[in-house]
């Protein structure tokens, strides 16, 4: 697929790719060679760049103010376990939400409606509810640190370290990616030079994430959380007025010769033409797609992992299901009221920019770029801190310990994560601009990213809920559900029906891990009760009951 | 000869796209196999799948993805209530987590009524 495909089947893989994939296409889309005549930093006053620079400062500040809280790796990592469950919800929607969003997601909801917002609403809460109340409470009562852990003391260390090898390559080229499309944002709003913007968001970001860690992160994504909901709901408030109301919007949009039948509906037919198809929709993305996004991606999971008590872990989850119900209406309607006041549109990723420029005054447009900032720092921090939390806690950690029969003393993890975190914020920003050129970059990530959903879910779900699922059985079906996403991606066009294949492949090779894992299991040999004590559902519920 | 460009499709194919304006890009190798021997088989399973999904009224689509809410939610009142509880620093009303997932739920329910037709 090539970047011109991905600008006509946009969905959350594509999108945002779960943050990813179009980060590359908002690079281009948003550089002087894509979006010709449309300039972000358009009539921006004085007082606009007061408000970004205002902005900035104040993260760097509210993130360094949590380094004098860090004391060990479990504070640098899980913010000490003491997150509320308030910022725990928040920081989980604002690393959701991309820079992407704002740019392909409105765009892809400008071209074909209202049925972009399913990747938002039941692309999310069903698979939140799941996460609260079924992994969740199992990850933190294990108290790990990563997911490839918990699949570690679950399965065995080839699953552990095969899923954190996926996990770790998907972050790391993410966050080299992220940087570049941070570098061409600055140099479109504030004329830099692509090179020095990378260092300096790289400063800005690394500053307080490696001083503040994990509650650094979650703090910072509070603010730009709420920076981002108040532009966002200015920019829509503005735009309702403009056109008149959501009745305007429905007239002015049925009007057009060029508008679908469905514009205004959120399930589409299953047939070829569709992009969304209501199969697609409920079956692969409802149930498979984004319950394997949220409770297999460190970087979305690892806040619940630094809760307070088990009960915030499950409540910030729940939180992060409210906020999700806002997100389509400020982000997607905007894209769709763009259609309506400029109907032909040559770029349709240009939906907010143009809003922006034709919409806000000074001060309100400074506000909106400061929650570009915020989309954009948001998923980096979150991206970084995860990165470094996977490379220390399923490879440092291990490796110290068989080379040398100690375990890590907690000072020395939490000196050698700070290390990590710097190393890898450097290679990350001297390799982003490598992919100035890439052009099938989305093709690898959206590969990397269906790599682990399907099959990780697949384990996951076995491991919890069948106590005969081995060792070996669950390091088969991870490994021979990576090889077929791989493969079934490859083919994905010749095979499928939809424009969108990769919600099929998503589905396929979950049901094939789960075949996978039952078949091999049955032919190796059980693993004992005590191990399987605490990580199966029958032994969590019975201490429940218990009441320990 | 140029840099090899770096994608999947090299690593899939064994092979290095060379790029070359005038000799067309050859790829051969487990990518092709698997599109000539796998697809066609692939593609006869999947097909008779697509079809009979196509044939489907949308209400059923309607009634799949309001189950999928309703399920979940069915399935959160059925977990116990200590479970539901645990950690939390006192048991008032306002802690149940199961009336927060009611209440993030029915928003959406209502939203796929009414816009889901």
């Amino acid at each position: 697929m090539s970047l011109e495909d991905c600008t006509r089947f946009p969905g959350k893989h594509c999108t945002d790719a779960n943050y990813l994939g179009t980060w590359s296409r908002l690079a281009s889309l948003i550089g002087p060679t894509r979006i010709s005549g449309i300039s972000m930093a358009q009539g921006l006053a004085s007082i606009d760049y007061i408000i970004i620079a205002v902005y900035m400062a104040g993260v760097m500040f509210v993130g360094m103010y949590f380094a004098r809280y860090i004391r060990s790796a479990g504070d640098l990592f899980l913010g000490g376990r003491s997150l509320p469950f308030w910022a725990i919800g928040m920081s989980m929607v604002v690393s959701d939400i991309g820079a992407s969003d704002l740019i392909n997601g409105a765009g892809a909801a400008y071209d074909r409606g209202l049925a972009q917002a399913n990747w938002d609403w039941i692309g999310s809460v069903p698979a939140l509810l799941l996460a609260a109340f079924l992994f969740v409470p199992y990850y933190w009562r294990a108290g790990v640190y990563t997911l490839p852990e918990f699949l570690g003391r679950r399965y065995n260390g080839v699953t552990r370290w095969s899923l954190a090898s996926v996990l770790l390559l998907f972050m790391a080229t993410t966050l080299s990616i992220l940087l570049w499309t941070s570098a061409v944002f600055m140099e479109k709003v504030l004329g830099w030079e692509p090179i020095v913007a990378i260092w300096v968001t790289a400063l800005i970001v690394g500053i307080y994430t490696v001083s503040g860690g994990m509650a650094a992160v979650v703090m910072t994504d509070v603010i730009q959380l709420i920076v981002m909901f108040v532009g966002l709901a200015s920019l829509l408030a503005l735009g309702f007025w403009e056109v008149g109301g959501w009745s305007g919007l429905v007239q002015a949009i049925s009007a057009q010769p060029t508008a679908s039948q469905d514009y205004f509906r959120l399930l589409h037919a299953h047939t070829p033409e569709t992009e969304y198809p209501w199969t697609g929709m409920v079956f692969s993305l409802g149930i498979v797609m984004s319950t394997g996004y949220y409770v297999g991606n460190q970087a979305v999971m690892q806040r619940a992992l630094g809760a307070r008590t088990e009960w915030d872990a499950k409540a910030g989850v729940l939180t992060a299901g409210i906020f999700k119900m806002a997100v389509p209406v400020l982000v997607f309607i905007p894209g769709m009221i763009a259609r309506a006041l400029v109907p032909e549109m040559e770029q349709h990723d240009a939906a907010i920019p143009t809003l922006i420029n034709r919409l806000m005054p000074p001060g309100l447009k400074g506000l909106m770029f400061a929650a570009f900032f915020a989309a954009l720092m948001s998923s980096v921090d979150s991206y970084l801190n995860s990165c470094v939390t996977i490379f220390s806690g399923d490879f440092f950690r291990p490796i110290y310990r068989v080379t040398t029969g100690k375990q890590v003393a907690d000072r020395l993890a939490m000196i050698v994560g700070r290390i990590m975190t710097a190393g890898v914020l450097i290679f990350a920003a001297w390799l982003a601009p490598a992919f100035r050129s890439v052009e099938t970059l989305y093709d690898v990530l959206q590969t990397l990213l269906s790599l682990f959903q399907g099959p990780t879910l697949a384990i996951l779900l076995l491991g919890i809920f069948w106590r005969g699922a081995t060792g070996w059985g669950g390091c088969a079906g991870l490994l021979v559900g990576f090889c077929l996403t791989f493969g079934l991606t490859e083919l994905g066009p010749a095979v499928f029906m939809s424009k969108t294949a990769y919600l099929y492949v998503s589905f396929w090779s979950f049901l094939a891990s789960l075949l996978v894992t039952v078949t091999v299991s049955l032919l190796t040999p059980r693993d004992s009760d005590e191990k399987l004590k605490g990580l199966v559902y029958e032994s969590v519920v019975s201490s429940d009951t218990d009441g320990s | 000869m140029t840099a090899p460009s770096w994608n999947l499709q090299c690593v899939l194919n064994h092979s290095v796209v060379i790029a070359d304006a005038e000799t067309p890009e050859e790829t051969t190798g487990v990518a092709d196999v698997m599109r000539n021997i796998l697809g066609p088989h692939l593609k006869s399973i999947q097909q008779p799948i697509d079809e009979w999904l196509g044939e489907l009224p949308m209400s059923v689509a309607m009634v799949c993805c309001i189950g999928l809410f309703v399920v979940a939610l069915l399935w959160v009142w059925t977990l116990k209530r200590d479970f539901i509880f645990r950690g939390a620093p006192g048991t008032e009303r306002w802690r149940d987590l199961r009336i927060w997932a009611t209440l993030v739920v029915i928003p959406y329910i209502l939203v796929y009524l009414w816009w889901g037709r």
